[in-house]
């Protein structure tokens, strides 16, 4: 019994040991354009891109802004703060790629919860379906302090958060591996034509991870004992045969969760006025000349107005 | 946390306790899947019990009329649960195209998780008691453990219950040479399991769904994937079977033995899910006049044991054309009885044995003869991109094929070398050895794939 506990014992420092030095190497050389963490560890993601550009803009000063936007790529991509200055607005987009309400709990007490009294939250179906640990490594990677990067890993403790944990922290000195050319600034990406195009929403069964409709609802308590003051948004998208049908059904669960929390919800998923494929960057998110859109009938919309403007 | 604390339970219990504990451990591990299938498990327990015992105090004419009344049963039960849909999908389609308007109704329920495996081990059980070679077990609780023995109740290896029935009986104690080599052999199972196989099915799986959107390089990278993501998901699910058994001082059969070195068809199958080839063997081939009754009749019946070794895999008419595919190219083998010597021959001869099991493979992965043909098509017309990548390949980008790649060659690299020092042919020193289990176990965490993929062989 003893030989069996103390070579278990060995192995498994030999074990720590292989993997601290892989996990060092993986992090710091790099193949081609990247790391080789993104090569051969699962789920890895870049140190870079939209959430390394808004996170070095947010940090770079303390700005109060009149409005935060929280989200998935519908919130960087759908609300542009050149457009809300023109109304008079400071407007910073904290929304990063397929970010969860896991995500934006973790940004919003680390880094938001003193820069606004207003938090624009962007809603797209799919984010409440998925598990979210892409979404939350690519933040685990670029937040640009490491307590925020734990306190991603302990919303989701699995062996993807720890090893994206662990390359952060051996990394040294690393770039900007995936600089996005779309960014403009205060988080907002631009996106002007057709990159690629996805399948549309014509799958009519929605999935729901509770866990992330959980994580929602904890997220809104504790802006709402903030005082903050939220509104939900949803903006078109191309109408497709199942669209509706699988957002009637995301409407299902999310309704009666908002209306007990009694945060107001502009849901124009299926606006179709002055949307068509000229506004619309691929079959899920809009283009620049659709943000424009967008933006403007949101100012017209006496509940935003009521829920942004003091 | 199943195995360790059955393992702790097993050593901790007095010996006549142990077969009790396992037996109730084995059926709470079957009840996770589908608690009330147990009650099928348990009927062709109780029909293949009595049939032995009866079998063994009977007269021949008797016993063989026990003997065809077991089998008749169990292979009843595995025909509702496994081919009704099949057959009567099947007869409403022949119906319909003979305008006779009429359709059966199909029954929606599970196939029972393991079904295929454990029904194949107790009708071995029945013959090699019929055939004298075992004497019925009258202990009811050690011939459920028989069956259910839970490393391998739901993918086999299918034992014989010569080999394992009277270590049930067995006093083993913990001992450090069976938890060294059972541990070596479960880390190199999950290695092949999570590293290698599910790594490879995130690539091979949206590939085969989309096979008209994609181009022929993914096609052929897919096809090659898929060859090793079976292998190791399969062997790899025995070698954590052989291992857990291991651990607690049982022996199991080998079930794999490097297939894809083979040079030939015949000897790929002499290598691949053995415990398997050899029951179809021992049990079919040989029955039916085996090679006793002439060359044209071997070669018939050769035909007709992997036609019926497809249908086993699966109540879908691509698996019965991948099985009678092999068995028409194991015919051809044999007739024109090619030899591979020289280095050189023996490297051709194990590229195009594999590449003829990775052709034939696509049968067995594709859901339909038109998602086969979709990719057959699609390589030899070397398809392009015909349009956008559909979005599920968006995580899939070029590093991360690149990655996979690089770690499926590592795996060739090293398969050899490992399978035989887990196996005990090739020795190494103990410090080697240590580093070696101890770089799998890291690439565990670090390579591993530790999301819902279950292995492919519990559906049959």
């Amino acid at each position: 019994m003893k030989l069996i506990i103390r070579n278990s014992l060995k192995v498994l420092l030999a074990a720590i040991v292989i993997y601290a030095g892989v996990i060092f190497i993986f992090s710091n050389v790099q193949l081609i354009d990247r790391r080789m963490s993104s090569f051969f560890i699962p789920n890895m993601q870049r140190n870079g891109g939209q959430e390394l550009q808004m996170m070095r803009d947010l940090i770079s000063n303390q700005t109060k802004y009149d409005a935060i936007v929280l989200g998935s790529s519908h919130a960087y991509r759908g609300y542009d703060p050149r457009i809300f200055e023109q109304s008079g607005m400071n407007l910073f987009n904290a929304g990063t790629s397929s970010q969860n309400a896991k995500g934006s709990l973790v940004l919003y007490n680390e880094y938001l919860r003193d820069r606004s009294d207003v938090f624009i939250l962007d809603i797209y179906d799919p984010v409440f379906e998925l598990e979210g640990t892409e979404s939350n490594m690519r933040l685990i990677q670029n937040v640009p302090t490491n307590s925020a990067a734990f306190a991603l890993v302990k919303q989701e403790v699995k062996v993807y958060t720890l090893n994206a944990f662990a390359v952060r922290m051996a990394s040294v000195n690393v770039k900007d591996e995936a600089p996005n050319t779309d960014y403009i600034k205060n988080g907002f990406c631009e996106k002007k034509g057709i990159l690629y195009a996805v399948e549309p929403l014509n799958d009519s069964v929605f999935d729901a991870n509770e866990e992330m409709f959980v994580a929602f609802e904890k997220m809104v308590k504790q802006m709402q004992a903030d005082g903050k003051r939220i509104v939900l948004c949803s903006h078109p998208l191309p109408v497709s045969s199942g669209l509706h049908n699988y957002h009637d059904k995301f409407l299902a669960r999310f309704t009666p969760l908002i209306e007990r929390l009694g945060v107001p919800y502009i849901d124009l998923t299926f606006y179709t006025e002055g949307f068509g494929v000229n506004e619309f960057a691929d079959l899920s998110h809009l283009n620049q000349q659709g943000v424009v859109l967008y933006n403007q009938l949101l100012f017209q919309n006496t509940t935003f107005r009521e829920a942004v403007i003091p | 946390m199943f195995f360790p604390v059955v393992t702790a339970l097993y050593f901790l219990l007095p010996h006549q306790w142990r077969w009790l504990m396992l037996l109730i451990a084995s059926c709470v591990f079957y009840m996770f899947f589908v608690p009330a299938y147990i009650f099928i498990l348990l009927a062709t327990i109780l029909v293949d019990y009595v049939a032995a015992i009866q079998i063994e105090k009977s007269t021949k004419t008797r016993a063989r009329s026990w003997l065809i009344g077991s089998i008749i049963s169990t292979v009843l039960i595995l025909a509702v649960f496994k081919y009704y849909n099949f057959f009567i999908g099947n007869f409403n389609g022949i119906a319909s195209l003979i305008g006779w308007n009429y359709s059966l109704n199909t029954l929606s329920i599970l196939l029972p998780i393991g079904l295929s495996f454990h029904t194949f081990q107790s009708l071995s059980y029945v013959v090699e008691v019929y055939r004298g070679n075992q004497k019925a077990e009258k202990h009811f609780g050690i011939y459920s453990l028989y069956v259910m023995f839970y490393p391998q109740l739901v993918a086999g290896p299918i034992e014989r219950p010569q080999n394992v029935l009277h270590q049930f009986r067995e006093k083993h104690s913990l001992n450090y040479l069976d938890v060294s080599k059972g541990m070596q052999r479960i880390v190199w199972g999950l290695f092949k399991k999570v590293v290698i196989a599910d790594n490879l099915a995130q690539f091979v799986s949206p590939v085969y769904e989309h096979a008209e959107s994609v181009s022929w390089m993914y096609l052929v990278i897919a096809v090659v994937f898929f060859s090793f993501q079976i292998y190791c998901d399969f062997s790899g699910y025995s070698d954590i079977a052989i291992g857990a058994a291991r651990v607690m001082g049982f022996r199991l059969m080998e079930n794999f033995k490097l297939p894809y070195g083979s040079t030939g068809v015949g000897m790929f199958w002499s290598k691949w899910h053995i415990s398997l080839s050899t029951w179809f063997r021992d049990y079919v081939y040989i029955p039916l006049g085996g090679n006793r009754k002439g060359a044209a009749r071997t070669s018939l019946n050769l035909f007709i044991v992997f036609a019926i070794s497809g249908f086993w895999h699966g109540a879908n008419w691509t698996f019965v054309m991948w099985g009678m595919a092999h068995g028409l190219w194991l015919v051809i083998e044999n007739r024109m009885n090619v030899r591979w010597e020289g280095k050189l021959k023996i490297l051709l001869g194990t590229v195009l044995t594999f590449a003829g099991v990775s052709f034939l493979w696509i049968f067995f992965r594709a859901s339909s003869f038109e998602q086969a043909t979709a990719i057959i098509k699609g390589i030899v017309t070397f398809q392009s991109q015909p349009g956008f990548l559909p979005s599920v390949f968006v995580p899939l980008n070029g590093a991360v094929i690149v990655g996979k790649i690089l770690l499926l060659l590592v795996f060739v690299f090293i398969d050899r070398r490992v399978t035989e020092i887990v196996l005990g042919t090739r020795v190494i020193g103990s410090n080697r050895k240590m580093w070696l289990f101890a770089a799998l176990l890291a690439s565990l965490a670090l390579f591993g794939q530790w999301g819902k993929v279950d292995f492919i062989y519990f559906q049959f």
